[in-house]
């Protein structure tokens, strides 16, 4: 599997309804040793929306102020994109992401 | 390596510049391939990929992507391996871009480029004499 599988999916929440696709992935260092590298990056989770193109930029992540102007407009198309936790995916065939959660059961912000 | 850090991979690992052991550029992170664990619970990074192929797959053209990287594996001076597929544990950091413990010569990026040079333009004759 290659991350740009992932990258092109469909995401379907639990009722069935679009969520959009999938716009990003985040990794966490903790998984099986990989020497001498360390621990191997796992998924942790994925942003998904129709909107999220300011986080793919960027913009309204932690630590990330301004352009004021850009700020606000991104922080609105934000609210738009939802974080699917992995532990959340019921399955994922290549193609699509099955959710085991709705949009309005999912969150915004990235924990 | 700090324990637990954490990156989005379209954002901070996709397109990086990768940077061989002996400080010459390799290419870029075109890919990276993910391997389900035991329990096909978790997804893994195992390896970086980088080439043509790669890039052309992850832009959608999967089937000539897949045909570029087995001709590139063909001509990779590394024999078996497929030289487009750098093993995750080779990088010794990750920053604005990405550094390899592998020597240039070993990684994809360039292996058309090297075997024109050694199929094609060392039969010329003279052409193993440096340029002056």
């Amino acid at each position: 599997m290659h991350l740009s599988d992932l990258l092109h999916s469909q995401v379907l929440g639990a009722d069935g309804a679009s969520l959009g696709s999938v716009d990003d992935v985040r990794l966490v260092q903790d998984g099986p040793l990989l020497l001498p590298f360390g621990a191997a990056f796992r998924v942790e989770g994925l942003m998904v929306g129709h909107r999220s193109v300011g986080t793919r930029l960027g913009y309204v992540r932690r630590g990330v102020r301004g352009p004021w102007l850009l700020r606000i407009i991104f922080a609105a198309l934000e609210r738009r994109a939802r974080y699917v936790p992995w532990d959340d995916v019921v399955a994922w065939d290549g193609r699509t992401v099955r959710v085991g959660k709705r949009r309005d059961e999912l969150g915004v912000v990235v924990p | 390596m700090t324990e637990g850090r954490r990156v989005w991979a379209g954002l901070q690992l996709l397109d990086r510049q990768l940077i061989a052991h002996e400080e010459r550029l390799a290419g870029c992170i075109d890919d990276l391939e993910l391997i389900a664990s035991d329990d096909g619970d978790q997804l893994h990074v195992t390896a970086i990929l980088s080439g043509p192929g790669a890039l052309a797959y992850r832009l959608g053209r999967r089937r000539f992507g897949r045909w570029l990287r087995r001709v590139h594996a063909c001509a990779s001076p590394t024999g078996d391996r497929d030289s487009t597929r750098i093993p995750f544990n080779v990088v010794t950091d990750i920053g604005s871009d990405v550094k390899l413990g592998l020597d240039a010569e070993e990684t994809g990026s360039a292996s058309a480029e090297r075997w024109t040079r050694d199929h094609v333009i060392s039969h010329i004759p003279g052409s193993g004499h440096a340029p002056e």
